[in-house]
């Protein structure tokens, strides 16, 4: 089957109907679509302990994103200012004034 | 202001430092051990024999196991810079923005890409298709490691970049200074030996373990050699990389290096101390006391680390606060006070500049901007009020560096004799020295520790620099207070130490399961054998 570059066939799709050089390469698409798909689906189903890690992994990143980055870490600068200039301004004073 | 105690400077550095420590657990093996199962599929594909397949998985199952444990645990770095270190993140900008963005897309497209293709493609690609996923794996793990460590290499030797007085921030105007400095590469190089340093000693340690155990002795045997060889190699070639970091060191942070050999007063030819014991007497770095009272030396070798020349002077302690000696680049150092008092100079114009600009006086902004370009390279000087708030701790700084030198000469021992004993007579011999084995696989947490230890020499040593000698540590924290810092602490040190014995829970319920039989689902070819 012949493959088209995706500039190629969104400039056939300007031309509003879609021929059936699309059709074939829309349909090669999805077969490839269809294989990452199956690659992975296969992947996933047959992982042993990979399941085990894919859990650690997202609780891991739950408890980095939904609480601690949201209770315990919130960016300094960003939650006490609203414009770049503040923010700037804050730190040149910080920078000037700050002693040991 | 009044919350800027030291407690808070000290428990913003070591969250930090548990943190970039729990980090550094994860990441060298990755490299190491990614490097050692790409070997062996490489001797799998160019031989076809089965046995380096399983090998293969085996160490892939545990680098996947270690990969999952370690991934985003540098993020929680990235957090502490917009909390506890927001006048740090502002004031570096877009520099050290710049290689964490990219480390972050690289780490995301190359690495999450063909991981997935690395562990799920067995028996669906080509030989050849698997191989270059395992490799490419690698190599993206490598190119993160890269822009982290050009990041911190420029927090140690910042070029390329100019401040901005209007914005509070330096800016990149030269990317390639930044990746090509010598500091950087270096860094990059030595830090990246010292992860294949340590797949190799946990490759040859749990290849030990099963020797011991008498189970999948092929196998062991097999892992063992490439372990073996791959250690030592990496281990040899972190000699040349620590030479070339002595030298960077001595040449753009002298008090490190000082700091390093307890090196009060300087002179010519020193000599490096191989076994040291510091005196506790020692208070202060002008009281006349001998700093170290037992040493076992080199002599001249540290003049020769330092500057290629074994008769070469190398400043102490006392010199670099007292200046006046001729360094590397031919110009005289500036004393404590010299630099201070330009310090001060810079901060000084910083605040006139602001005002002027302010006043609408753009002809004494000018001139308070030259006055602030001259004298940044000394901008940190000014938030300084003593000689010793210049000095790193010395004692940490000592020994963290004699014990990883020694550990790093044991590695070699170790592997050689193993690796010798591995290789000759099909491996027969290894299997009778019992105590090689239990070496080799006591030896993994020492693995660890030289590279913690490492860190420690690197960034203990530079203090109290957050950037080499234009913002200390003091002026880098948020005015936040220290409690909800201490809580933190606490609350990474309980989350960190379940996770460790998580991953090490499962690690080595994998390693006691072994190798897996052969596949009986056949490879795809592609039409080749």
């Amino acid at each position: 089957m012949k493959t088209l570059p995706i500039s190629q066939i969104c400039i056939n799709f300007k031309s509003g109907i879609p021929t059936a050089t699309d059709i074939n390469v829309m349909a090669g698409l999805a077969a490839v679509f269809r294989t990452v798909y199956i690659f992975f689906r296969e992947g996933f189903s047959n992982m042993t302990v990979g399941r085990t890690l894919w859990g650690v992994v997202l609780i891991k990143l739950f408890i980095m994103f939904a609480i601690l980055r949201v209770f315990f870490f919130p960016n300094y600068l960003n939650s006490r200012f609203d414009t770049e200039e503040e923010k700037a301004h804050h730190v040149i004073n910080e920078l000037v004034t700050r002693e040991k | 202001m009044d919350l800027l105690t030291a407690s808070l400077v000290d428990w913003s550095r070591a969250q930090f430092a548990l943190t970039a420590c729990y980090h550094w657990l994860f990441v060298p093996l990755t490299l190491g051990l990614g490097m050692i199962m790409a070997v062996m599929e490489t001797i799998y594909v160019r031989t076809g024999k089965q046995e380096w397949k399983n090998a293969t998985k085996f160490w892939m199952r545990l680098f996947g196991i270690n990969f999952a444990f370690g991934v985003a645990t540098g993020l929680i770095l990235e957090f502490q810079f917009g909390t506890n270190w927001s006048n740090y993140s502002w004031f570096v900008g877009d520099i050290f923005g710049a290689p964490l963005a990219i480390e972050a897309i690289l780490a995301f497209f190359l690495e999450a890409t063909f991981i997935s293709l690395m562990f799920f493609g067995w028996n669906k690609l080509s030989k050849r298709m698997h191989l270059t996923a395992t490799w490419l794996t690698v190599l993206g793990a490598t190119i993160s490691a890269l822009w982290i460590l050009v990041a911190n290499a420029w927090m140690q030797y910042p070029v390329g970049m100019e401040f901005n007085p209007d914005a509070g921030r330096n800016e990149m105007v030269d990317f390639w200074a930044i990746l090509g400095s010598p500091v950087a590469i270096n860094k990059f190089f030595h830090t990246v030996l010292s992860g294949w340093v340590l797949g190799g000693i946990f490759v040859a340690g749990v290849s030990g373990w099963f020797l011991l155990r008498g189970r999948h002795k092929d196998f062991a045997l097999r892992s063992m050699k490439i372990g073996t060889v791959f250690g030592l190699v990496s281990s040899l070639l972190i000699i040349a990389t620590g030479h070339t970091s002595a030298y960077n060191v001595a040449h753009v942070q002298p008090m490190k290096l000082a700091a390093m050999e307890a090196l009060y007063e300087g002179h010519r030819g020193v000599d490096l101390i191989v076994v040291g014991v510091l005196n506790p007497e020692k208070q202060s770095f002008d009281d006349g006391v001998q700093p170290v009272i037992a040493r076992i030396t080199l002599p001249g070798t540290l003049s020769f680390l330092a500057f290629v020349d074994f008769n070469a002077f190398v400043p102490g302690i006392r010199d670099i606060i007292d200046g006046g000696y001729e360094k590397p680049n031919g110009s005289i150092a500036l004393s404590f006070d010299e630099m201070r008092e330009r310090g001060h100079t810079a901060r000084q114009a910083l605040a006139d500049y602001r005002q002027a600009l302010s006043d609408g006086n753009a002809g004494a902004a000018a001139t308070y901007k030259e006055m602030l370009r001259q004298n940044y390279a000394w901008f940190g000087y000014g938030f300084l009020n003593a000689p010793e708030d210049l000095i790193p701790p010395v004692g940490l700084t000592f020994y963290s560096f004699r014990i990883m030198v020694i550990l790093g000469m044991w590695f070699i021992l170790l592997l050689s004799v193993a690796g010798i004993l591995s290789w000759r007579r099909g491996g027969g011999d290894i299997s009778k020295h019992r105590w090689l084995l239990w070496a080799c696989l006591l030896n993994i947490p020492l693995g660890y520790l030289a590279g913690q230890l490492g860190w420690v020499v690197a960034e203990v040593g530079r203090q109290p620099w957050a950037i080499q000698d234009i913002l200390p540590v003091q002026a880098s924290i948020s005015a936040i207070p220290a409690g909800s810092v201490k809580l933190t602490f606490f609350l990474f040190a309980v989350l960190f130490t379940i996770l460790f014995a998580a991953e090490v829970t499962i690690m080595l319920k994998q390693i006691k399961k072994g190798p897996e039989p052969f596949d009986a689902i056949p490879e795809k070819t592609n039409g080749k054998k």
